[in-house]
């Protein structure tokens, strides 16, 4: 080790790396090995653990560990099933041969089957996240905050599922990956929600949501230039993270009314709007990502909270509500919109329409607005009793606390 | 100089940690060996196989067993001035924070004239 340069691992490259040995290695020896293939990679990496410690890392990191997790794989199949057909088709491979785009085309394909695969949602995020990002189960336990048996639980039956649908299942081909996008995207967006939501100082983890869901992106992107509704994804993903230095004070949140915007990164949001310039309104139809990333932008572009243009915020509001007439959570936030200039009143009772449709997921939001609105028309106790309602519905730790100081200011 | 062999005893599970923490592992070590290299104290260092046998007299048993704190995983070897040298080098080492036990024991060099 001492006459060679060392080149110091970039952040996450495990993490990288994993995602793609699982999506190569399934590519190459079907995915119905799927559960093989992640215990030879877990294998690799824990002798790459022992070794690379006294020696340093090999010039070609990937190389070698795709090589190792191959070598572990042959042998398990060899145990498994004496000579089997898929053995004759392979032959073990040199570590410099494996070229990097190989290894992007097969994380993409990966990508696609597990988008497409018949589970809830929270499920496809989870199994996302553990065969393409390479998060073990306590960081997706932490992630997703559920307990981490729950998470080996749900990774285990995924390994059945998938070998299951892998039998009929016929690769993407690239040409028809237009027909993919909407399912992409749809887990992409879970992800970055995922991290968005409750991404904190304390939990990096959050963050790394958000950072994986934009590496993916970033990826389908070399396949889908001019993909309108990608440019979109990634430009919202651009605006939103920019602002993730102003949003967390020691111990909680801080509303976007209060965000110090000098704060704000300026390169992400630069980069937002190069994202948002690349769609060609011309040849493409306003949708969902769009609409929220041109929100982001109003929000990122203005200079206080107060000289925020409310009223195109509230019209890109309501055209997300034409496209999706059923979301609460946009109705809400234009009722937000909308108490920056119009009276107090009629927007509560607007609001107290929306009660009956409301599920647990938007309990929440919709008690803790419902309050700031009565905040806002100066009617203490209402405001008060719907912030204490709200509680009720978050086990958010920066949720409690953000609601808690909204209580003790009222108080004083 | 003298020479010392640092052994790395430690139970080789690796199931709880994370490609992340695993990274994080072998970036510390990289960085403990480099300063090593740096200051001169570094003469060589290596992993061991964890299979292997240990012979008794009229016994051979498979072994050592990696499931104990017992199973030397591997081991460095140092140049340093003395005992003192060597043992404070030793407490930077990463292995020591997840658990492992170190044993120094200075290499005695009867070949030297």
């Amino acid at each position: 080790m001492s006459n060679k340069d060392i080149d110091k691992l970039t952040d996450h490259l495990f993490r990288e790396y994993h995602g793609k040995m699982i999506s190569f290695l399934s590519a190459k020896f079907g995915y119905q090995q799927i559960d093989n293939i992640v215990d030879a990679v877990q294998e690799a990496f824990e002798i790459a653990l022992s070794e690379w410690r006294y020696k340093g890392t090999p010039k070609n990191c990937f190389g070698w560990l795709i090589y190792v997790s191959q070598n572990k794989l042959i042998n398990k199949i060899n145990r498994d099933s004496v000579g089997s057909k898929i053995l004759n088709r392979i032959s073990y491979e040199e570590e410099e041969s494996i070229a990097s785009h190989e290894a992007e085309d097969s994380l993409l394909q990966l990508l696609i089957f597990f988008s497409k695969i018949n589970v809830s949602d929270r499920n496809k995020l989870i199994i996302s996240l553990f065969y393409l990002c390479g998060f073990g189960y306590s960081e997706i336990s932490r992630a997703i905050m559920l307990p981490v048996e729950t998470i080996k639980k749900i990774i285990l039956r995924s390994q059945v599922l998938i070998k299951k649908i892998a039998i009929q299942y016929e690769k993407c081909e690239f040409e028809s990956l237009h027909n993919e996008m909407p399912h992409l995207l749809h887990v992409l967006y879970l992800m970055f929600n995922e991290g968005f939501k409750s991404a904190q100082k304390r939990e990096s983890i959050k963050k790394d949501l958000c950072f994986e869901a934009i590496r993916l992106s970033v990826l389908v992107k070399k396949y889908q230039e001019d993909h309108c509704e990608l440019n979109a994804l990634l430009a919202l993903f651009f605006f939103h993270v920019s602002r993730f230095p102003a949003r967390i004070q020691e111990n909680g949140w801080i509303s976007i009314q209060f965000q110090n915007r000098t704060l704000w990164d300026k390169n992400l949001i630069s980069e937002g709007y190069a994202y948002l310039n690349k769609i060609d309104l011309s040849k493409n139809r306003l949708n969902k990502y769009h609409l929220e990333a041109l929100i982001a932008s109003v929000h990122c572009s203005s200079p206080n909270y107060e000289k925020t243009d409310w009223r195109l915020i509230s019209t890109l509001y309501s055209q997300l509500e034409f496209l999706e007439p059923n979301a609460i959570a946009v109705k809400i936030n234009r009722v937000i919109a909308e108490s920056n200039y119009l009276p107090i009143t009629p927007l509560i009772e607007k609001m107290f329409d929306l009660e009956p449709m409301l599920n647990d997921f938007l309990k929440f939001p919709f008690y803790s607005t419902l309050a700031f609105l009565y905040e806002k028309g100066e009617k203490k106790e209402m405001a008060c009793h719907y912030y204490w309602c709200s509680l009720s519905y978050t086990n958010n730790q920066f949720d409690n606390e953000y609601i808690n100081l909204k209580l003790s200011l009222l108080h004083s | 100089m003298k020479e010392f062999l640092l052994l790395i005893r430690e139970s080789s599970t690796y199931g709880n940690l994370s490609v992340e923490d695993m990274q994080a592992d072998i970036q510390e070590h990289i960085n403990w060996v480099e300063e090593l290299v740096a200051n001169g104290h570094f003469l060589e260092g290596n992993p061991l196989e964890a299979n292997g046998v240990t012979l008794k007299k009229d016994m051979i048993s498979d072994g050592p067993y990696i499931e104990t704190k017992e199973c030397v995983s591997g081991y460095y070897k140092l140049s340093v001035k003395s005992l003192e040298e060597a043992t404070q080098l030793a407490k930077s080492c990463p292995d020591l924070k997840n658990g492992a036990t170190l044993e120094i024991r200075e290499i005695i060099i009867t070949d030297e004239q």
